[in-house]
């Protein structure tokens, strides 16, 4: 009989797998929000498909299209997931994503401090707007709150463009000063599950490591030799 | 022979490989040590970096550097703690060489009570260093940690004894305990039961044959409630027991 056991935490430490996803009005051309859909969907079942690893991946889904951004997926074990596939329209207020984001990295009733480094995944077509759908830097400021944040700011970023609009100036903007250095992923519809998979393998590389804050993210180009 | 505040101490630890070490066929790069002498009575524990190839020596060169740094600076009168500090580094240093001190990097936990009875608790990194008051109040030497897990200094990466935390005390009185344990346990410990925690180590396991603690503690580590509990554990105790004339 322990005497010990009622003092420990009844639940593993997690690692928060936060995206950030496009559902502006033109992410259904070319079929890209299907793509995405599928995307999203596989890589959460990979996710859960991580058993008995040092740290539970936890996701949560963050949109930003027509009325703004909304936490569509609370924070929550990835096997728990019942994926439901988004919709698109409207505008891309990116802004109110970084927001969102970082409200929720700084909450401790939501993040606790036992977790493990967070890691942030963005993917967008177009130019970040206003809510009224015009062309805007009002991003700048959320996102910079988000980099300067003390926990928020401690997140591992990918972030992926997809097709010609996407706004370079933006994604490069959210993934500065990482170290080692990540490189904007470009694509179209056909390659968004490719960003998706190295996404998983590197967060699941994570969780497997003997320390999971180590930020180690795979070589891009060996993904095809690697197998999950 | 030792000084009456001193004959009233007790202590003990445990420490114990973590599964992940255990699959990986790696070493405990967790270290403990207690220690009594003419500098006093001191409990000190360590966790070697999980990321550097010398950890395991860089956590018992911990407990070696504070061993060896308690006895200079209890025989200076009233040196303060910065000074045992700096000690504690030099001597550090000296012990891992030749290798570098950035792959040997590990945390540093340790309380003394030196033979006036004045108690020295001192944290460098991960882990929890914890006061139970007799009253059954806690104090907690580092707050809740503002980031997340496994983000840590420790000796090899602290460029300054400003980035410890210490507490110094006239006594450790009757009654009261010391919990030093590593992020192994103290990441997993829940919140509003670590009084319990330290109180259910020194009333259950203290009163034990050492044999049997020592068998007892390690199967409660190794059988940890918490999932997917891989991190080498460590703790260690010290306490004031109090004695028969102490009694009022």
């Amino acid at each position: 009989m322990s005497k010990l056991r009622d003092f420990s935490i009844a639940t593993a430490r997690m690692m928060p797998a936060i995206i950030l996803a496009d559902v502006s009005g033109s992410m259904t051309a070319y079929g890209k929000l299907a793509a995405l859909n599928r995307a999203i969907s596989e890589t959460i079942a990979n996710f859960a498909d991580e058993q008995d690893v040092r740290a539970e991946i936890h996701v949560a889904v963050i949109t930003f299209g027509g009325d703004g951004a909304n936490l569509i997926l609370p924070l929550q074990p990835a096997a728990q997931v019942q994926w439901t596939d988004l919709e698109a329209k409207g505008p891309t207020p990116i802004g109110a994503a970084f927001e969102l984001a970082t409200r929720l990295l700084e909450d401790k009733t939501i993040v606790p401090s036992r977790s493990y480094h967070p890691n942030l995944i963005l993917i967008s077509d177009g130019q970040p707007t206003d809510d009224r759908g015009h062309i805007s830097d009002n991003w700048k400021q959320p996102l910079q709150e988000l980099l300067n944040s003390e926990r928020a700011s401690k997140a591992l970023r990918f972030a992926m463009g997809v097709g010609p609009d996407a706004d370079e100036e933006t994604l490069k903007a959210f993934l500065v000063g990482q170290h080692p250095e990540i490189p904007v992923f470009r694509a179209d519809e056909t390659k968004i599950q490719k960003f998706f998979r190295w996404v998983t393998v590197t967060v699941t590389n994570r969780s497997r490591s003997i320390n999971p804050n180590d930020i180690t993210p795979i070589d891009f180009d060996d993904l095809d030799d690697l197998e999950f | 022979m030792l000084s009456r505040s001193q004959s009233c101490l007790e202590s003990f630890g445990a420490s114990v490989r973590g599964k992940l070490h255990i699959q990986e066929r790696r070493p405990n790069e967790d270290a403990w040590m207690k220690i009594s002498g003419t500098f006093g009575t001191a409990i000190i524990l360590s966790d070697g970096m999980g990321s550097k190839s010398n950890a395991r020596m860089g956590s018992q060169m911990a407990c070696q550097a504070v061993k060896a740094a308690l006895k200079p600076w209890s025989k200076s009168d009233r040196a303060p703690a910065a000074t045992l500090l700096r000690l504690v580094h030099l001597f550090w240093g000296l012990r891992i060489r030749p290798d570098r001190e950035e792959d040997s990097a590990a945390t540093c936990l340790f309380a003394v009570i030196v033979p006036s009875g004045e108690l020295t608790i001192a944290q460098l990194g991960d882990g929890i260093a914890a006061i139970r008051n007799a009253d059954g109040s806690i104090e907690i030497l580092q707050g809740e940690r503002q980031g997340f897990s496994n983000q840590t200094t420790g000796l090899g990466v602290a460029k300054s004894t400003r980035d410890w935390t210490v507490i110094t005390k006239p006594a450790l009185p009757p009654n009261a305990a010391v919990l030093l344990a590593t992020d192994g346990i103290a990441d997993d410990l829940v919140g509003d039961r670590v009084g319990d925690f330290i109180h259910t180590l020194v009333t259950e396991f203290g009163s034990m044959a050492p044999v049997d603690r020592r068998h007892a503690l390690h199967r409660e580590l190794r059988n940890w409630a918490t999932p997917n509990h891989l991190d080498d554990k460590t703790l260690a105790v010290l306490w004031h027991k109090q004695a028969d004339d102490e009694h009022k």
